[in-house]
């Protein structure tokens, strides 16, 4: 997107939070495999849903968002569709001039759906798809079938021409369908972006990693994804300097979760505030936690930094910390990416 | 740039789709049809944040030449190469 980035990093210079991640729900109809969710927080009767924000105030937050100079929102869950009135909360967010962004399974949709959500004007609508077999696709949600209604729904997205781009997390278990998987979204005349780095789960439970993986298998993927079917050449990112920030969390960004805690981003779940108790404002000015994120440096990772592969590496110092409470040690699947990008 | 026959008398609007916010005096617009993002400058801005469906182009280049000193004549031409530009990007439409 022209600008966009441009947009981001003035953003982040100015302390704007142009980027709010809204977790509508932790519920999910799917129980994929490499989530990194609590399994109890997916449970439909968890505390976590009897907690969650209502319409209104969701609605309250919105416009507080607006105030602080919030743009774009991109709703994920859990499944979004889960969520009471979402297209009624969508269209909340669209009077209030938000740009959003939906993340779905898509298994929840229907033509009707798709209609209305058409004219709510989406900047984007992502979905997993985890593979163009649907018995390995089918495999990872859990759930039987999912792969059709996915597919479904994205023929529907497609025909109201909503701009849609598609999702692979890339693991043991589906890592020989990055081609097959590039030749469907070519056939649907859809985006689509892997990824090769997994989560562990929000409490640090390390079981997804268990489907990482390694960096012969990422360069395989990597190779997979153009026609030459070769490792693609890639241009290192600039150097990085001792007082450089780690990252955008906290800066430009924030998330929220259902019950309103807020967080510095997604991958960082320390809590900086409870919105149900201040407003947002006086978080994002006066928090300790965010304050503590936006001043990391590079010069806690030094072995990140002076790492050859730094060049290639998607450095998350959230990842680090829920994994092992440190955010000075190297999270090993951003350094098997690192390494199969940079060909050494 | 193309025309779209508007004058000082065209009364702008919003178009439906288009998100914004106003971050630190400049306008940010973000188009999802084209996925386009523009800034306006605080003069722009200024401008921007007029539209209201109601008032026409006179109206707004009024309360621009006495924000910002300069000549109505001046201001009327710049502003109606702007919203010429916005018409055309289909950030705003003229009110029927």
């Amino acid at each position: 997107m022209p600008g966009y980035e441009k947009l981001m990093n003035e953003a982040a210079l100015r302390q704007t939070p142009i980027s709010a991640l809204i977790e509508l729900t932790y519920r999910c109809n799917l129980s994929c495999r490499h989530c990194y969710l609590l399994p109890a927080q997916l449970r439909p009767q968890s505390s976590a849903l009897t907690s969650s924000l209502s319409r209104k105030e969701w609605a309250d937050i919105f416009a507080q968002l607006a105030e602080a100079g919030t743009l774009f929102l991109t709703f994920t869950g859990g499944e979004t569709l889960l969520y009471p009135g979402f297209l009624e909360l969508l269209k909340t967010a669209r009077e209030q001039r938000f740009a959003f962004r939906v993340f779905t399974n898509g298994t929840l949709l229907t033509r009707e759906t798709v209609k209305k959500l058409s004219r709510l004007s989406p900047f984007e609508v992502e979905l997993s798809v985890y593979a163009a077999s649907p018995d390995i696709h089918d495999l990872i949600t859990g759930m039987e079938g999912s792969f059709e209604k996915t597919l479904k729904a994205v023929k529907l997205l497609k025909n109201e021409g909503i701009k849609i781009n598609l999702k692979t997390p890339v693991m043991t278990l589906n890592q020989k369908e990055v081609k097959p998987l590039r030749d469907l979204a070519r056939d649907l005349d859809v985006l689509i972006q892997f990824s090769y780095v997994l989560s562990p789960r929000d409490d640090g439970n390390p079981a997804p990693l268990k489907l990482q993986l390694k960096t012969r298998e990422i360069r395989a993927g990597l190779s997979r994804e153009n026609d030459s079917g070769s490792c693609p050449d890639l241009t290192p990112n600039p150097g990085r300097k001792p007082a450089d920030p780690i990252c955008a969390a906290g800066r430009n960004s924030v998330a929220i979760s259902p019950a309103g805690k807020v967080y510095p981003c997604v991958q960082i779940r320390r809590e900086a505030g409870d919105l149900r108790k201040k407003k947002f404002a006086e978080i994002w000015k006066k928090s300790p936690v965010l304050r503590e994120i936006r001043e990391m440096t590079m010069a806690q990772v030094p072995e990140c930094l002076s790492c050859r592969d730094l060049g290639f590496c998607s450095l998350c110092p959230g990842m680090s910390l829920t994994l092992s409470n440190e955010v000075g040690k190297p999270y090993r699947p951003s350094c098997e990416l690192a390494r199969a990008r940079s060909g050494k | 740039m193309k025309k779209t026959g508007s004058d000082l008398s065209s009364i702008p609007e919003i178009s439906p789709g288009i998100a914004f916010r106003i971050i630190e005096g400049e306008a940010v617009l973000v188009n999802p049809e084209n996925k386009m993002i523009y800034v306006l400058n605080h003069t722009g801005a200024f401008a921007w944040r007029k539209i209201d469906g109601k008032i026409n182009l006179k109206e707004i280049a009024r309360d621009l030449s006495r924000k910002y000193q300069a000549t109505a004549s001046d201001t009327e031409k710049d502003l109606l190469e702007l919203f010429e530009g916005l018409s055309n990007r289909g950030l705003i439409s003229w009110k029927k």
